[in-house]
């Protein structure tokens, strides 16, 4: 993936700050979309890239810790670095725990945000990639048939071909098509694998 | 009764004569006491209630008498001293008419009819004699029968009296009782309230009264008795005495009460503050006669005031840094958003120019130039949002002013052991009103007597004086001076006074003295502090006042 797919958003609600913000991102060459308030920015349809936000702790309205709040909770996911013209240490325990990169007291050199920037977009990044595989091993997960589900559910948790057959009621030789049939669609290379898989994907194993 | 005949008959044995006959009655009669305190009750009651018994009483008198004459009496002497002693009996015992009942049977019997000796009847029965006889009998039985009825009368009122005694007697008890009670109960509130009472007579300067708490309160041993008012006196901090004397002497001047507060110093050294209020007492000509009056133990509530005076201190000590610290952060603020912004574009340019794109360069130059300007109209606001900040003046009195602001610091001079002179020129001729915040004058005034109160509490020798003196200077501006007894100036410190965080005690800001220059400068007045001759330091201000307003006034 390259480094200009990736995205800057700033929120601050000072204008020049703003501007001088936008400014230094553009300078190491990454894209920035400014915005004056937490509401702006949750309006705006972000395009799917890679990207992390750099927001004011003090805005008017939605304050920085707010947004930080209502963006966990609608389940978007992107890494924030704070920046604060007096960070107190409780807000910034606050902040940090509710999974922020980083959090900066103005004035701050320039490499200090440069840094947390590109540490945050890798993070962004893995994270895409993470659920971009989640996603993929979800879509082969759904193309199993009910019965498939039930065998991989009972395979994962180590259950002998004989033993499911029992269970479902049906026989081993039915379990055996049904496993291959597994192993196939997930795309697995062993049981191992499979159950790595089964894991990502948070299926229950279910007795 | 018969123990009392027998002892007549034994007294009268050799008895003839009238007067001896008399004496013989007398005697009896004398004699009733100890015989009625023989005779039983149930009979004395008998005999008091029942008529019929009386008079059967007088007949056994005569009969008695009869018997004994005719038996054998009669023969060795004259029979009417026994008849006369029957008699005597009847009226005693018997009342009035039973001894009249037996003074006409004895009459009868003795001067008329005697069984077996008719020729003692012929022989003596003569006129004279029978009339003696007669009176005689009369006379006794009356006599016996009046003091029988005044012992009676006696014996009731000396009943009564008795009685009356008796729940004089219960009454009395019961008040004590009574009044020890209250007494206990006020011992208790005294001692509840740390209130004890107190009296002492004018003319004599002699306590009259000291009560238990006052004892406790002073220190005195119950047991050595009243204090002199000498003593009492003695007990006073000796710094205190002074302002005593002279509020007791004015007292008794004017003929009023008075109300004081002063320390008292124990013996063992300890000391306590007794506010003490003292009621005038005069006689029926209106000449004051006594002070009684209460003395209480306000120890407590006077270190309860000094520190809550204390906490006030520095509660506004916290509270003007407080303030202070908040104008510094929202100063701050304010000033480093641009300056944030100044950092940031100043390194985007840098970047930009590493980069060789001179244009995005040159932009984020002129975004730092706007940034530096932006920070410059923060300052030049918060300037002159600190200077035209329009203060409310309203015209007003410096003298006014003073004395209030020294009713807020007195406790502070008493505290430190400042005495405070003022000297305020007082004619408004001379000392013209000045337009100015009253609120603002008075810190200026207070923070000048703090000051020196502070610079005084560290001379430990020497006297602590205050003296606070108002007049107008040559150019008819108002002149305060504020001058202290204190270590005084270094001639290096007169300049440096007024700087901003230059301070010269453990604890200070070093804002006051440059605060109030500035509040005295609002006011287009002046601040300056001068060394004195002596020791100590001298903080002046002057005030320009208002031309017209003089005039007007004038």
């Amino acid at each position: 993936m390259n480094e200009n797919e990736a995205i800057v958003f700033v929120v601050d609600d000072d204008a020049a700050t703003r501007a001088s913000l936008e400014n230094l991102i553009r300078s190491v060459g990454l894209s920035v979309h400014a915005f004056e308030s937490g509401q702006e920015f949750l309006r705006v349809k972000r395009a799917e890239r890679p990207g992390c936000l750099v927001l004011d702790v003090r805005l008017k309205g939605l304050s920085g810790l707010d947004l930080q709040k209502r963006m966990a909770t609608a389940g978007v996911e992107i890494p924030i670095i704070f920046i604060s013209g007096h960070g107190d240490i409780p807000m910034t325990v606050q902040a940090m725990k509710a999974g922020a990169v980083e959090f900066l007291t103005k004035p701050f050199r320039d490499q200090e945000l440069l840094d947390a920037i590109y540490q945050a977009l890798e993070r962004d990044r893995n994270a895409r990639e993470q659920r971009a595989r989640v996603g993929e091993l979800q879509s082969r997960y759904e193309s199993l048939t009910p019965r498939e589900r039930e065998v991989m559910a009972r395979v994962v948790a180590g259950l002998l071909n004989k033993q499911i057959a029992g269970e479902l009621g049906t026989s081993e030789a039915t379990v055996k098509i049904h496993r291959h049939q597994v192993m196939e669609k997930m795309a697995a290379d062993s049981l191992a694998d499979l159950v790595r898989i089964a894991d990502r994907l948070g299926i229950a194993v279910s007795k | 009764m018969l123990n009392e005949a027998k002892h007549l008959l034994q007294g009268r044995q050799n008895c003839s004569s009238p007067i001896s006959q008399v004496g013989a009655i007398v005697t009896g009669i004398w004699s009733r006491r100890a015989v009625m305190a023989e005779v039983p009750h149930y009979l004395k009651t008998k005999l008091e209630r029942s008529p019929v018994w009386r008079y059967t009483l007088a007949l056994l008198c005569i009969a008695l008498a009869l018997l004994l004459h005719i038996g054998f009496v009669g023969t060795v002497f004259r029979p009417t001293g026994v008849f006369l002693a029957s008699i005597v009996a009847a009226a005693l015992f018997g009342g009035a008419r039973p001894g009249f009942l037996a003074a006409l049977l004895a009459t009868f019997i003795v001067d008329g009819y005697v069984p077996g000796r008719d020729s003692f009847t012929a022989a003596d029965l003569d006129l004279p004699r029978f009339l003696t006889f007669v009176t005689t009998g009369l006379a006794v039985g009356w006599g016996t029968n009046f003091r029988r009825r005044a012992e009676a009368a006696l014996r009731h009122s000396e009943l009564a009296l008795r009685k009356s005694h008796d729940e004089l007697e219960m009454k009395v008890a019961e008040k004590t009782a009574e009044l020890r009670r209250s007494q206990a109960y006020l011992a208790e509130a005294q001692s509840l309230t740390h209130t004890g009472s107190w009296g002492w007579r004018v003319a004599t300067r002699e306590v009259t009264h000291w009560s238990e708490e006052c004892f406790r309160l002073y220190g005195f041993d119950p047991k050595s008795g009243l204090p002199s008012l000498e003593q009492w006196t003695d007990r006073v901090h000796p710094e205190d005495r002074d302002k005593r004397r002279q509020t007791v002497r004015r007292a008794i001047m004017e003929k009023a009460d008075y109300t004081l507060e002063y320390r008292v110093v124990l013996p063992d050294g300890a000391t306590r503050h007794v506010h003490s209020v003292a009621h005038a007492i005069f006689d029926s000509a209106g000449e004051l006669v006594e002070f009684v009056g209460t003395a209480m133990d306000v120890t407590e509530r006077k270190r309860a005031q000094e520190t809550l005076r204390k906490m006030q201190v520095e509660l506004a000590h916290v509270a003007r840094i407080a303030t202070l610290g908040e104008l510094t952060a929202s100063i701050a603020h304010e000033i480093n958003q641009p300056l944030a912004a100044i950092v940031n574009n100043a390194s985007a340019c840098l970047r930009w120019l590493t980069g060789q794109n001179i244009e995005e360069g040159r932009r984020s130059a002129a975004l730092v130039i706007e940034d530096g300007h932006r920070a410059g109209e923060i300052i030049k606001r918060i300037r002159s949002f600190a200077k035209k900040a329009p203060a409310p003046k309203e015209r007003i009195d410096i003298n006014q002013t003073i004395r209030e602001v020294i009713a807020f610091a007195t406790m502070e001079l008493e505290t430190n052991g400042i005495s405070l002179e003022t000297r305020l020129t007082d004619d408004v001729h001379y000392l013209p009103l000045v337009s100015a915040d009253r609120i603002q004058l008075q810190q200026v005034i207070l923070n000048l007597i703090m000051n020196a109160v502070e610079a005084m509490s560290s001379v430990k020798e020497g006297r602590r004086e205050l003296l606070i003196r108002s007049d107008t200077d040559d150019s008819g501006a108002i002149l305060v001076d504020v001058r202290d007894s204190g270590p005084g100036l270094a001639c290096e410190d007169l300049h440096r006074l007024f700087t901003p965080f230059y301070t010269t005690k453990p604890q200070g800001m070093g804002m006051g003295l440059a605060i109030c220059r500035s509040i005295i400068e609002a006011h287009g007045g002046r601040l300056w502090a001068s060394a004195n001759e002596g020791a100590g330091a001298t903080f002046h201000f002057t005030l320009p006042t208002d031309g017209a307003e003089t005039a007007k006034r004038a």
